[in-house]
């Protein structure tokens, strides 16, 4: 018999779904059935056909969601890791400085750093570009993450884009987070490098930022150096010292400015201790590899500190030898501080005789000559030979000559031969040097003083350019009597004797010694007439010419008795 | 009264003495769906012109019209097309064109014409419910559902859909970038590499084949699966695979990159080359799970509990399970005879 089934009807349906009731062992073994039946009706070979396309997605969302997944203290861990290995904090700031460079710690007179001695290695863009994204992406983790903002601000200096540098470090700096000397180490050189530049640095912003660089165990120890300078030219000396000091435990180069501080403030003992320091860190680093000019350098200027100046010149002609045994290289650092050695022993070396004259070993300034003839100082040394009567040699005529005409002796070099030159009764070459002088130190009042008398008595025509070196002068130093004495000789020269009187009167009241300036002003009195004070100056005159007489007379007499 | 049993395989034998009750499409009555089909689709498209005009000027669009074509086809030409024709085949029918009418109306009167791809659709399904008369309403509505495909994807674009899945697709790649490189960052809808190709995914207006590959997907089903969950597997594998695809392509170029330092671009040539990759492993998922996922014959099943068989292929789609079918007893009987 046939019975007709249909799926669709309910009755057939709730019974097959009661069974799991009433006989649920069969239904376990319906369901195993159904599974044996699945497993022998699939085609195989279509399965592991396919299979790689699957495995390759569930491959692909597996590597996606470990990686989400992750925690992110392991990421940040991994990143910063990862960025540290492809290029170290430390050489990032070698590259950073290598190529701001560092010129600017020269115009400042201060030694080059061990610092500069690392070499570089050559980082190719690629790595920089690693080294930024992975800081972004520590940054994407830890926003607050000091060390990534500082190697980000790196990058950004390295790759040239200053202001996203700036924006980052100064950040830093700013000290928003938690206070991060190495950034301000980093503005602080950048300010420094733009007041070289010549763009005006507000001076407190540049020694807070050198203030909290100092911090840094690992600053470079100029900007220690610097950072003291700086304190001292604010008046405060013993912090500087202190600042030095503190740097000193750790970076021993600092040593030297040490010296430097204590030969200022004339603190002897102290002196010796920081240059014997300060020459036993530079001594070790030569004749190594790493020697650099600026070590030879620092050497002697410890030696020369405490005034041994053989042994410095010593160590300077060594490091001129190796040079010029080596690689023809000229150092004219060496050479100029040599020279200025050797002219310290020329200048020890001037003795006074009984009679009263000097005596000079003119072959150690010939010295000097040879070591360095560019040396601004030679031509003072020889020009200061004429007062000193000591007959300088051809050589030293030479050089003397040599350093003028080309226009390299220092001030006092011009000012000592215009005086010469004045004194042998050469006004022409006497108003030449003392140009000079004025070109090199425009405010020197000695030579404005002398320039103007003596242009106003070669001719008329020059009163008013004398008149104008001499206001100029006074408008430096007001109560000067010597300057106002000299207005006076111009205003008579300028037949302006009112003038000439007032200006006499105003140098005796700031110096009622000036017994030349007195007799001066008689001579004005009696020829405008003015008799009555012509009398009472001349009997001042007589009493102060009295007093110097007795003066004089007892002076004479006690040298007499010794 | 024993159990009856369904028996699928036997029931789509086709008895031959049913053939009596069969009319072919051929030999169909109411030639008038035919012109009405034609006119109502010739207003769709003439509403719809700037639609398919804009939906045609994008390479991946074209991809995706172009498989959805082929899948269309095949389906129709896989479809039963002998049965009975209803009059309730009629009233669907009349229903799915007035509601054609509808749309074509309200595009025209709102100037959308992006719903002119639904009009075309509702046509498609009328006909086909109409015509095909082996198969049931639900095939020709999914058959009609091909022509929604343009529109919904317009549609989602404009919503703003395209972008949602661009941000997944970039937390993708930057999981993905990160398993194998450490260096990429995340900058908002941007992914910044050391060095390699283009860093930045985007769904529309460039050759990205996502479409296409929803395209493949789609066809896939038409073509292959005439059931729900393989083909939902199969479309939801292509955003996948997609991402897949393109994040294994980023990984080799931009490792290779930072290797050699050298700059990789993103090449038409190689897009092209993802985007038959991606259309293979379109379809080779779809054949892994169709294999997983394909009904149990009659023969596997165990005639006593065949609820789990049951509720399996009632999943996976197995064909009509509505004809008589011999009952269990006379078997028995049988087998005692022998």
């Amino acid at each position: 018999m046939k019975h007709p089934v249909n799926l669709d009807n309910a009755k057939w349906l709730g019974r097959e779904f009661l069974k799991i009731f009433h006989s649920p062992v069969g239904v376990a073994g319906g369901f195993l059935d159904a599974l044996r039946g699945w497993k022998f009706s699939r085609s195989w070979l279509r399965f592991w056909f396919h299979l790689p396309s699957f495995a390759l997605l569930i491959g692909v969302y597996l590597i996606f969601g470990f990686s989400t997944f992750s925690r992110d203290d392991a990421r940040l861990h991994r990143f910063s890791v990862e960025s540290q290995k492809k290029c170290e904090t430390k050489t990032l700031e070698a590259i950073c400085n290598e190529r701001r460079g560092e010129d600017f710690f020269k115009m400042f007179g201060i030694a080059s750093s061990e610092m500069n001695k690392i070499k570089t290695p050559p980082t190719s863009d690629l790595t920089k570009r690693y080294v930024e994204l992975l800081s972004k992406r520590v940054l994407g983790i830890r926003p607050r993450d000091q060390e990534a903002h500082y190697r980000l601000g790196l990058i950004y200096s390295i790759t040239g884009e200053l202001e996203a540098a700036e924006a980052e470090l100064s950040n830093l700096a700013s000290g928003k987070f938690e206070e991060f000397p190495p950034a301000n180490a980093w503005m602080a050189k950048e300010l420094l490098k733009r007041k070289v530049a010549g763009v005006e640095v507000p001076f407190q912003d540049l020694l807070s930022h050198l203030e909290k660089a100092s911090k840094w165990k690992d600053v470079d120890f100029r900007l220690i150096s610097l950072y003291a300078r700086m304190l001292d030219e604010s008046g405060e000396t013993l912090q500087a010292i202190a600042a030095i000091k503190k740097g000193a435990v750790t970076r021993p180069e600092l040593n030297l400015e040490l010296a430097r501080f204590y030969l200022k403030i004339g603190s002897r003992e102290e002196l010796k201790t920081a240059a014997a320091l300060a020459e036993d860190v530079f001594l070790k680093r030569l004749n190594s590899p790493h020697e650099q000019e600026s070590d030879r350098l620092a050497v002697a200027e410890a030696r020369k500190m405490t005034n041994r100046l053989e042994q410095a010149a010593e160590v300077l002609t060594e490091g001129l030898r190796n040079k010029s045994s080596g690689p023809a290289t000229s150092s004219p650092a060496t050479n100029r501080e040599l020279s200025e050695i050797q002219r310290l022993i020329y200048v020890n070396s001037i003795r006074t005789t009984v009679k009263g004259e000097y005596e000079a070993d003119i072959s150690l300034l010939e010295k000097v000559v040879d070591t360095d003839p560019s040396n601004p100082n030679i031509s003072y040394e020889i020009a200061n030979l004429l007062p000193r009567k000591i007959k300088p040699t051809k050589k030293l005529l030479e050089a003397l000559k040599q350093q003028v005409e080309s226009g390299i002796a220092n001030a006092p070099a011009y000012s000592l031969l215009a005086d010469g030159y004045f004194a042998f009764g050469n006004m022409k070459e006497a108003i030449r040097n003392w140009e000079f002088v004025l070109i090199q130190e425009p405010n020197h009042i000695p030579t404005m003083n002398n320039l103007a008398l003596v242009l106003a008595k070669l001719s008329d025509t020059h009163v008013d350019r004398s008149l104008s070196l001499l206001n100029k002068a006074l408008a430096l130093s007001p109560a000067n009597a010597e300057l106002l004495d000299s207005l006076g000789d111009v205003y008579l020269i300028a037949k302006k004797p009112k003038e000439a009187i007032n200006k006499y009167e105003l140098a005796i009241r700031n110096d009622p010694s000036r017994l030349g300036t007195q007799k001066k002003l008689f001579g004005v009195y009696q020829l405008q007439g003015m008799h009555e004070m012509a009398k009472t100056l001349s009997k001042e005159i007589e009493k102060k010419e009295l007093a110097k007489a007795e003066e004089e007379l007892t002076l004479r007499e006690k040298s007499q008795e010794k | 009264m024993k159990n009856a049993v369904p028996v699928s395989a036997i029931a789509l034998e086709m008895d031959e003495q049913d053939s009596a009750l069969v009319q072919t499409a051929k030999s169909s009555r109411h030639p008038w769906i035919e012109v009405l089909s034609i006119v109502l689709l010739a207003a769709a498209v003439f509403v719809g012109l700037d639609f398919w005009e804009d939906w045609f000027s994008s390479v991946d669009q074209v991809i995706c019209s172009v498989c959805l074509l082929i899948g269309l086809m095949v389906a129709i030409g896989r479809s039963t097309w002998q049965g009975e024709q209803t009059l309730s085949r009629i009233f669907f029918a009349g229903l799915l064109f007035c509601l054609a009418a509808i749309v074509i109306g309200s595009s025209y009167y709102l100037a959308r014409p992006q719903l002119s791809g639904i009009a075309c659709g509702l046509i498609l399904a009328a006909w086909c419910s109409v015509r095909i008369l082996g198969e049931s309403f639900q095939h020709s509505l999914s058959l009609g559902l091909t022509f929604f495909i343009p529109s919904s994807i317009n549609a989602l674009a404009a919503l703003g859909a395209f972008h949602w899945l661009e941000s997944i697709a970039i937390s993708v790649m930057s999981g993905l970038a990160d398993a194998a490189e450490q260096t990429n960052v995340r900058e908002g809808e941007k992914l910044i590499f050391g060095l390699g190709v283009v860093d930045q995914f985007s769904c529309l207006g460039k050759w990205d084949s996502v479409l296409s590959l929803f395209g493949i997907a789609m066809f896939c089903i038409l073509s292959f699966r005439r059931n729900f969950l393989p083909g939902v597997i199969t479309i939801a594998m292509s955003v996948l695979v997609w991402i897949a695809v393109q994040g294994s392509a980023w990984e080799v170029l931009i490792s290779l990159g930072n290797r050699n330092g050298i700059w990789y671009d993103w090449t038409f040539g190689l897009e092209l080359g993802l985007f038959l990759l991606g259309a293979m492993l379109v379809v080779s998922i779809d054949q892994f799970f169709s294999a997983l996922l394909e009904p149990i014959p009659f023969e596997f099943i165990n005639l006593d509990f065949p609820l789990f068989a049951m509720v399996w292929n009632w999943l996976c789609g197995l064909p009509k399970l509505t004809v008589t079918v011999p009952q269990r007893e006379e078997f028995a009987q049988d087998d005692l005879d022998t």
